[in-house]
């Protein structure tokens, strides 16, 4: 327990600097128009302000209130946008196959249950299944090979 | 009796061989490739459209329409095992069947979602093939200032769909808004906040940001931790499948009135589906005698949106195929369908061409009859699934998901936005920030936007004139009301939790 | 060292360019198409491709590369080889779209080549179930005594361009609003709640047809032989305004000129087929039949006419 509920101070004050940012982005960048025609800049300033106020709402009851510590796991979250990461990488520069090939085996590392073969072997299917699904099934227009060597 | 010579033209026309065929061939593709995580509606019907035009077009868009619910119903499936939405009704589904999966009742859940299906593609059949020349007039009737206070009405509705504090609910709707002001405004022409970057000039897409909140902000928080037993094998035992009686009754009157709602809002050619399941939900946790269900599991949330969802599917087409409008990109492509063999879609097409459009209509209704026969069997082999070990499937759920996103545009951007709504989707469940109402905000928000606008426009600036409109002036009124009773409710609860909180502190003391 | 090798790759690329026009396609056409699936330019360029892939001998891949007005395709596009074989169907999107949208990464005169005019058709000026005048003389009496909203499939939209610029040379006190393409747009004039539409003949004679529109001018100096009975808003006496609606492929900047020329004939071709015939007939238009340069001509004159018309109006300001 901690003595303060910092979680929801935390995220409060994250919303409300969000919001605050957003609106002043577009309140310096577009224009807020007319009531007959209102500008592009009006809705986002409304909202980012809206925000500001909401935030504060979350943030200030919870100064006043006991609250529990909050877990981030950094392995998966690493591992994972790496994997994602590489899809969107290598996607457009090697072609579909290696491509699954890496995300699913990058993924793996996520966790640490299955040994490197069984990664391979698990990433291997997925670039046979993903391949037959989509590029023979569905005909999507993705080169499954693209080297370009 | 002009009607049952209808129907009977349109049986003859969906019985032949090969269109039952294109039908059953429509639905079962559909149900596998919506079951694929990551892959929704759009994307299967987009990548399949080039077949439509070896086909005659009574055929086509029989084969498009099959495509079209059993990728809907697919994608249902993934959501209640997985948490992976590939559509905004998808992700309504999710708020409830999930939970019931991890309560290892996948089974029911998947059961009643099947029927529900049925039953509200069923009744937006009877309201297409009765009422449509009628429904598409009455629709034009909706200018942009009734659009604008229906959705309003439908922000005040749904901004209380989950348990969390009003604050934090309200606060992710506005958040979703802000997200979706993203890309090149509709009104103007600017870019917003794209910071140069081409790929941000469309916006976000739907798609991404349901698969990136739900989906990989799921796998990020699932992967590492301690799983209790997910599900043991029982859990697929056909037993353990049936709804109880209990279940049955929960259900019926949710199952009618989503398919109701859903009806409504499928038929109205600027809101499209997506809206009906939220509103749907929405309504049924609000006349719940026991809201607090609602999230934990509740078979009601899962059945309301469903029927709704499928209900209009069916009522989308009144506006597509009678006044030419789609109401969403998939009802576009539909169209398209049309075009390609030269059928203008229009008032004159039901006169013109009435064994496609009867056709067309019963075939939709044997489309939803094998949806039923071909996945009432299918639960046991889906409920299976989940046996598989999480440290395999999530890779593979990773993997989907990044192809289903860089699909729809073929832009490795599209890829990294899923990601980047799933880094958001981890911090917010960190902060016990609820996803749902970013997404309703997200959907609602530019109809909000740009109606509003527009009506604007129309008006001169002048706000009473959108007041003075019988429609929109009526609906304004409603969600007035309903706000001052949510208002109202919230702050009883808060005095009644605050003494019931200084009684017990007594007590103790 | 290096210079020795980049001449040798220029070499080889000249030879490859010179001998192009010869052997072209010597593998799969892309062409991409800057709209969804099932719009109108997608269904043209797939019935298109049919009659291409007969001429050519060679697969043709449609891509579809919708966004920001047609503008994410056309990017695409400029990022592209010259050799032939990445290819671009747009409409005068290409043309109004960069008129409004102020970052984008490519110029739109030196890195495209106009390669040929498929399509053309006059714009047509429809009214809605709150005109009661059913011509143009008409109408510009009415719009005198009641401000017409003139709807638009968006802004930067040909539709908005050509609804300015009748605004501006009929001298309406006419007001834009702005709806999510012609559907919307039609939705809306039906039940009245906008007065006006500008769009290619293909767009708006369904509408026409079956009596949910009206068509009051083809924006054109005379009245188009296809459609002898819609006044033309040159006899009405508004000149200005006689831009058409077209549908054309596109390259990347700095083609050769004897593959554009190449190009240019097979699509003349195809387009000469009996199913292009057939769907030019429905949808009331006329194959351009024009030479790359004469193209290249009319495009650049409508990338100046819409900068012009944008600076001059205020639009995207």
């Amino acid at each position: 327990m901690l003595d303060r509920d910092y979680r929801d101070i935390v995220a409060g004050l994250v919303i409300s600097t969000m919001g605050g940012a957003a609106a002043l982005y577009a309140l310096a960048t577009y224009a807020t128009g007319t009531l007959t025609r209102m500008g592009p800049g009006m809705m986002p300033a409304t909202l980012g302000t809206i925000l500001v106020v909401f935030g504060l709402l979350i943030a200030i009851p919870a100064l006043a209130r006991r609250g529990k510590t909050v877990h981030v796991r950094v392995r998966p979250l690493i591992f994972l946008s790496a994997s994602v990461l590489s899809f969107a990488v290598m996607i457009r520069s090697v072609g579909f196959v290696p491509t699954v090939f890496a995300t699913t085996f990058i993924a793996t590392f996520a966790e640490s249950n299955l040994s490197l073969t069984r990664a391979a072997v698990l990433a291997g299917a997925m670039a046979l299944l993903t391949w037959s699904i989509f590029i023979l099934g569905l005909g999507l227009t993705i080169p499954a090979f693209d080297w370009r060597f | 009796m002009e009607l049952l010579a209808n129907l009977a033209l349109g049986l003859e026309t969906a019985i032949t061989p090969w269109n039952l065929f294109y039908c059953f061939a429509g639905v079962f593709l559909g149900t596998f490739i919506g079951v694929i995580p990551g892959v929704g509606p759009l994307a299967a019907i987009s990548m399949l459209f080039p077949i439509t035009f070896y086909l005659d077009p009574t055929s086509a868009l029989i084969m498009l329409a099959g495509i079209y619910y059993g990728t809907t119903y697919g994608g249902s499936t993934a959501s209640i095992l997985l948490n992976i939405p590939g559509a905004t009704s998808a992700a309504v589904t999710c708020l409830d069947g999930y939970p019931m999966a991890q309560q290892g009742r996948a089974g029911v859940a998947l059961f009643m979602t099947t029927i529900a299906s049925f039953v509200g593609g069923s009744i937006g059949i009877i309201i297409l093939s009765l009422f449509s020349p009628l429904i598409a007039e009455y629709a034009l009737r909706f200018g942009p200032a009734d659009y604008f206070a229906l959705m309003v009405l439908g922000l005040v509705a749904a901004s209380t769909i989950t348990n969390a504090s009003p604050s934090k609910g309200l606060s992710m709707v506005v958040l979703g808004m802000l997200i979706a002001t993203v890309g090149i405004d509709s009104q103007s022409g600017a870019a917003r906040y794209t910071f140069g970057s081409m790929s941000l000039l469309d916006g976000f897409g739907i798609a991404a940001l349901a698969m990136g909140l739900f989906g990989v902000g799921e796998i990020l928080t699932s992967v590492g931790a301690t799983r209790d037993a997910r599900i043991d094998s029982s859990s697929a035992k056909l037993r353990n499948m049936i709804p109880t009686r209990e279940d049955w009754r929960r259900s019926w009157k949710p199952g009618l009135r989503g398919s109701a709602i859903g009806s409504f809002f499928g038929a109205l050619p600027g809101t499209g589906p997506s809206i009906a399941s939220f509103m749907a939900y929405a309504v049924e946790r609000r006349v719940s005698s026991t809201p607090e269900r609602f999230g934990n599991g509740a078979i009601e949330g899962v059945v309301a949106p469903e029927s709704a969802n499928n209900a209009a599917d069916q009522t989308a087409f009144i506006p597509t195929l009678t006044l030419g409008i789609p109401g969403s990109a998939t009802m576009a492509l539909m169209l398209g369908a049309l075009m390609v063999h030269g059928i203008q879609p229009g008032p004159t097409l039901i006169s013109q061409q009435p064994s496609l459009f009867w056709g067309l209509v019963m075939s939709f209704w044997i489309g939803n009859l094998l949806l039923v026969v071909l996945n009432l069997p299918l639960i046991g082999l889906w409920v299976r699934l989940l046996l598989v070990p999480y440290h395999y499937l999530y890779p593979a759920i990773l993997v989907f998901v990044c192809i289903g996103a860089y699909s729809v545009r073929a832009n490795p951007a599209d890829v990294l936005m899923v990601l980047g709504f799933g880094v958001l989707g981890y911090v917010m469940r960190l902060a016990a920030l609820p996803a749902a109402p970013l997404l309703l905000g997200f959907v609602l928000g530019p109809l909000v936007e740009t109606q509003f606008r527009r009506a604007m426009v129309l008006a001169r600036g002048d706000f009473t004139a959108i007041l003075e409109r019988p429609l929109a002036g009526t609906v304004l009124a409603l969600a007035a009301l309903l706000l001052a009773w949510t208002l109202y409710v919230a702050g009883r609860d808060f005095r009644r939790k605050a003494r019931d909180r200084r009684s017990s502190r007594s007590g103790l003391g | 060292m290096k210079s020795i090798i980049a001449a040798a790759v220029l070499a080889a690329l000249g030879t490859s360019v010179a001998n192009a026009q010869d052997s072209f396609p010597d593998g799969p056409v892309t062409i991409i198409v800057p709209y969804g699936t099932g719009g109108s330019t997608d269904t043209t360029m797939r019935a298109l491709a049919i009659e291409l892939e007969k001429i050519w001998n060679q697969p043709i891949v449609i891509v579809n590369r919708p966004g920001a007005g047609s503008m994410i395709g056309t990017t695409e596009l400029t990022q592209a080889e010259p050799d032939g074989k990445t290819l671009l169907i747009n409409t005068a999107a290409i043309t109004t779209a960069p008129a409004l949208q102020s970052d984008l990464q490519f110029d739109p005169v030196n890195d495209i080549t106009p390669i040929s005019l498929l399509i053309t058709s006059p714009y047509v000026l429809v009214g809605g179930a709150n005109v009661q005048s059913t011509d143009f003389s008409g109408f510009m009496e009415e719009a005198q005594s009641r401000l017409m909203f003139m709807a638009t499939a968006g802004p930067g939209s040909s539709g908005h361009f050509m609804s300015e610029l009748v605004m501006q040379a009929a001298d309406l006190p006419a007001d834009i609003v702005h709806f999510g393409g012609a559907g919307e747009s039609f939705t809306n004039l039906m039940g009245g709640h906008a007065d006006t539409y500008i769009s290619t003949t293909q767009s708006v004679m369904p509408y026409v047809n079956d009596g949910r529109a009206k068509a009051l001018a083809v924006l054109a100096p005379e009245r188009f032989p296809l459609l002898p009975d819609i006044q033309s808003s040159g006899e009405v006496g508004v000149a200005g305004v006689e831009l058409e609606g077209w549908v054309a492929i596109f390259g990347p900047g700095g083609m050769d000129d004897a593959l554009v020329d190449r190009i240019n004939a097979d699509l003349a071709e195809a387009m000469a087929s009996e199913r292009m015939q057939e769907q030019l007939e429905q949808n009331y238009a006329l194959a351009g039949n024009l030479s790359p340069a004469e193209f290249g001509e009319i495009y650049v004159r409508d990338l100046q006419i819409w900068r012009d018309l944008a600076a001059e109006r205020g639009i995207g300001q």
